[in-house]
């Protein structure tokens, strides 16, 4: 079953959209045998002027589009030729024909008519992995094409059904958000060549490759340049460790002297007992009796705050959680977004006072908003211990000492409500697309609160709309500042 | 499943004991539902629904068939449920049965009524054609594409809406001479019977976690349920079936409770999938 979904990527993080053109990049939403069977793909556009040479999409979306679906052949076949060893014919629906446009940038003002004329081909040739390549793609919206397909894409992570309006104004937000960004030329997608200059010796980063005598992208993403260096940046990529890092992770695995984390990561991040403090907070070697009660400290499935030491052998991280600041995180929840929208900044581990939460920023994309906790330390347990020997001398008698431990007490009902409130705009900014840092959620708050927004409702249509809105606002009267 | 630390679980017990669930719900709220009709063109009815993150697609198929020596005077309808691997990792192979064949025997004994075939919501002597000859058989699949817990409701929910997109072609039959003979049926490609879908019921399943009755849990909140029911309700609030999940017990009044409270919310979300049928069919005519 093959289905056409237009599909629009998190592209509205400020530091990505290109000023310029529009495009959308359709995802076939295909089954996987499908995807092992008949792979797929095509890309950019040529002007409808053209569009003599592939008749059977013009005809199609000739009402839709001004422009009409081709291929630069030579790069995709060289490109697909060069990763693949094999082409593959392909005969595509109309629907996606009809929602594919992509276009090489072009000058601003630039409509439909000049753009360079390419040597089209009717069909592509690729290969499953380079199709997943390109899915992880960017795509600003197209003003011409289809709206209600870009509706239905944005929504994907939160299935909204927005009415007439709502869309409307959906539209316009988005249309004004990619306008206001300024990456134009330096975007590229798959086999596009990077335009290099040749004289100088240049170093080929990741994602290139050579081809012909030619840097091509192997990725779609923006194009970095760093003296000699040509690499490609992803957009959309996986969670990149490094040093320093703060991170929420989940045991999973209480293993000889170590815990092993779920972090989000392709492979499971390592906590040795030796960099954890022991309960008592005395610095001292860890013995065996240490390691058999560790699951007194850390058991399975709890959530825990740590920071990356450094990288094991085999890629995997190492973590320490020596400062009080770290530790095993309770009352309160864990959410997951992708790794990207947490952009790395001078502090992830927030208390917000106002509401009394504690908002945790994992770099790994785990967020974690909670009842605040006065961070335990040593000071306190020794302050324990005193007060123990000081209700033994006072009464004179030997008291059962019990251990000072709080009654499992519940959250109380305001902080509970602003916990939700908190989970609900990270949720809400993580369906947008936009990067999180800790004044756009408290924004967020804000703004439902004083719109009277019921917390169930801040996942709604009508706020998720207000909300777009309230930012494009924000980075217009930004813009004019400067 | 991710497994929950004890202090997200004490968290999860604390919100709902106190009305206030992680994502801002009360106890007995629903998640906001979208519905999309003919989503597969070749079946005779299909529907997609999505309740929050739980994403299921149910398919109808009629086919003629030989109606049961026992029953001549019915048709013959089958629920099956598949659950797909992309809910889940663990459904890829077999691994999904156990879920796949719990959810279809609570869907057929919620909607199909008993043995002799009383009390159903799908009516089965509308699907005969001629008695003892020839009837309709009715394939009723479910695919569960995407799960966040809850499926009872949203696979009861598709169903309803699906019966209400199935076309079922007109017959026109052709008595052979002597009566012993198998008839002829013509089918018309134009001509459609649509299903009368008021009398189908609708599932709501109420989770109990710790001492309070939740609505429309999801996954998180599932794997802390002491217990759930789910209760199949029809247009008059009249219970067509009743399925009890769960390692603990229930004591009766509690169960007489929650029937209650499950009643009360069921009227609700019966006139909601009812609003959006009208609406789903309204928007078919127009586009035709």
């Amino acid at each position: 079953m093959l289905t056409a979904q237009p599909f629009l990527l998190p592209s509205l993080s400020p530091s990505f959209l290109p000023a310029q053109q529009p495009y959308i990049l359709s995802s076939l939403s295909l089954r996987s045998s499908l995807l092992t069977a008949q792979p797929s793909l095509f890309l950019s556009l040529s002007p409808s002027a053209h569009s003599s040479r592939t008749p059977s999409y013009s005809r199609h979306n000739s009402q839709q589009l001004p422009y009409s679906v081709a291929v630069t052949h030579r790069n995709i076949t060289a490109a697909s030729r060069s990763s693949a060893g094999q082409g593959c014919d392909l005969n595509l629906p109309s629907p996606i024909a009809a929602a594919l446009p992509l276009l090489s940038p072009a000058p601003a003002g630039d409509t439909s008519n000049t753009l360079p004329i390419a040597p089209t081909l009717p069909f592509v040739f690729c290969n499953p992995n380079l199709l997943k390549l390109i899915w992880l793609c960017f795509a600003p919206v197209a003003p011409h094409i289809n709206k209600e397909a870009t509706m239905t894409t944005m929504l994907r992570e939160l299935r909204l059904s927005l009415n007439q309006t709502q869309r409307v104004r959906l539209q316009s937000v988005l249309q004004s958000l990619q306008e206001m960004s300024s990456l134009a030329s330096t975007i590229t997608v798959v086999a596009d060549t990077i335009p290099v200059n040749h004289e100088d010796s240049i170093l080929k980063g990741h994602g290139t490759s050579d081809l012909n005598g030619e840097v091509v992208a192997t990725l779609c993403g923006v194009v970095e340049r760093i003296n000699k260096l040509v690499y490609v940046r992803a957009q959309r990529a996986r969670y990149k460790p490094e040093v320093g890092d703060i991170i929420v992770g989940r045991v999973i695995e209480i293993a000889p002297k170590r815990w092993r984390l779920e972090i989000n990561f392709s492979q499971d991040a390592v906590l040795m007992l030796s960099s954890m403090n022991l309960p008592d907070g005395i610095q001292r070697r860890r013995t065996a009796v240490d390691e058999l009660n560790m699951r007194s400290i850390f058991e399975e499935n709890d959530v825990i705050c740590a920071e990356v030491r450094g990288f094991q052998h085999d890629g995997s991280l190492h973590l320490q959680a020596r400062s009080q600041k770290y530790g095993k995180l309770e009352r309160g929840m864990l959410l997951t977004v992708p790794a990207y929208l947490v952009k790395r900044r001078k502090q992830h581990l927030h208390h917000l006072q106002q509401y009394g939460i504690d908002l945790i920023l994992g770099c790994n994309g785990f967020i974690w908003v909670g009842e605040h906790v006065n961070s335990h330390g040593e000071n306190d347990s020794a302050a324990n211990r005193e007060n123990r020997e000081d209700t033994v001398n006072k009464t004179g008698e030997l008291q059962v000492i019990q251990e000072v431990q709080e009654p499992e007490r519940t959250t109380p009902l305001e902080v509970r409500q602003h916990i939700c409130r908190v989970a609900n705009s990270v949720r809400l900014l993580s369906a947008l697309g936009f990067n999180l840092t800790v004044e756009f959620i408290i924004d967020t708050v804000e703004a439902s609160i004083s719109s009277n927004t019921d917390i169930k409702d801040m996942l709604a249509a009508e706020f998720y709309v207000q909300t777009a809105e309230r930012e494009v606002q924000r980075r217009v009267s930004l813009s004019r500042k400067h | 499943m991710v497994g929950l630390s004890l202090g997200e679980k004490q968290f999860i017990h604390g919100g709902i004991a106190q009305d206030l669930r992680t994502d801002g719900r009360k106890r007995l709220h629903y998640r906001p539902i979208s519905i999309e009709t003919g989503v597969i063109p070749q079946a005779n009815g299909s529907a997609r629904v999505r309740l929050g993150a739980t994403d299921v697609i149910v398919s109808i198929k009629a086919e003629l068939g030989k109606p049961s020596s026992l029953q001549p005077d019915k048709g013959k309808v089958s629920i099956f449920v598949d659950c797909s691997p992309t809910a889940a990792p663990m459904f890829e192979g077999r691994g999904g049965e156990e879920l796949s064949s719990e959810l279809s025997v609570a869907l057929q004994r919620c909607l199909l009524g008993g043995k002799s075939g009383a009390g159903a919501g799908i009516d089965p002597s509308s699907l005969v054609i001629v008695e003892g000859k020839v009837c309709w058989d009715l394939y009723i699949d479910g695919l569960v594409v995407s799960s966040d817990g809850n499926l009872l409701d949203a696979l009861g929910a598709a169903i309803k809406v699906a019966l209400s997109n199935t076309g079922i072609p007109k017959v026109t039959v052709i008595l052979g001479p002597s009566p012993n003979d198998q008839p002829d049926v013509d089918l018309s490609d134009e001509e459609f019977l649509q299903f009368d879908t008021t009398g189908v019921p609708v599932i709501v399943t109420l989770t109990k976690v710790g001492r309070h009755y939740i609505a429309d849990a999801t996954l998180e909140e599932e794997s802390q349920m002491s217990s759930a029911m789910s209760v199949s309700l029809n247009r008059h609030g009249h219970i067509c079936g009743l399925t009890k999940r769960g390692a603990a017990g229930l004591d009766p009044s509690v169960v007489l409770d929650m029937i209650s409270v499950a009643q009360h919310v069921g009227e609700q979300l019966m006139s909601m999938l009812d609003s959006e049928i009208a609406a789903a069919e309204a928007a078919a005519t127009q586009e035709q």
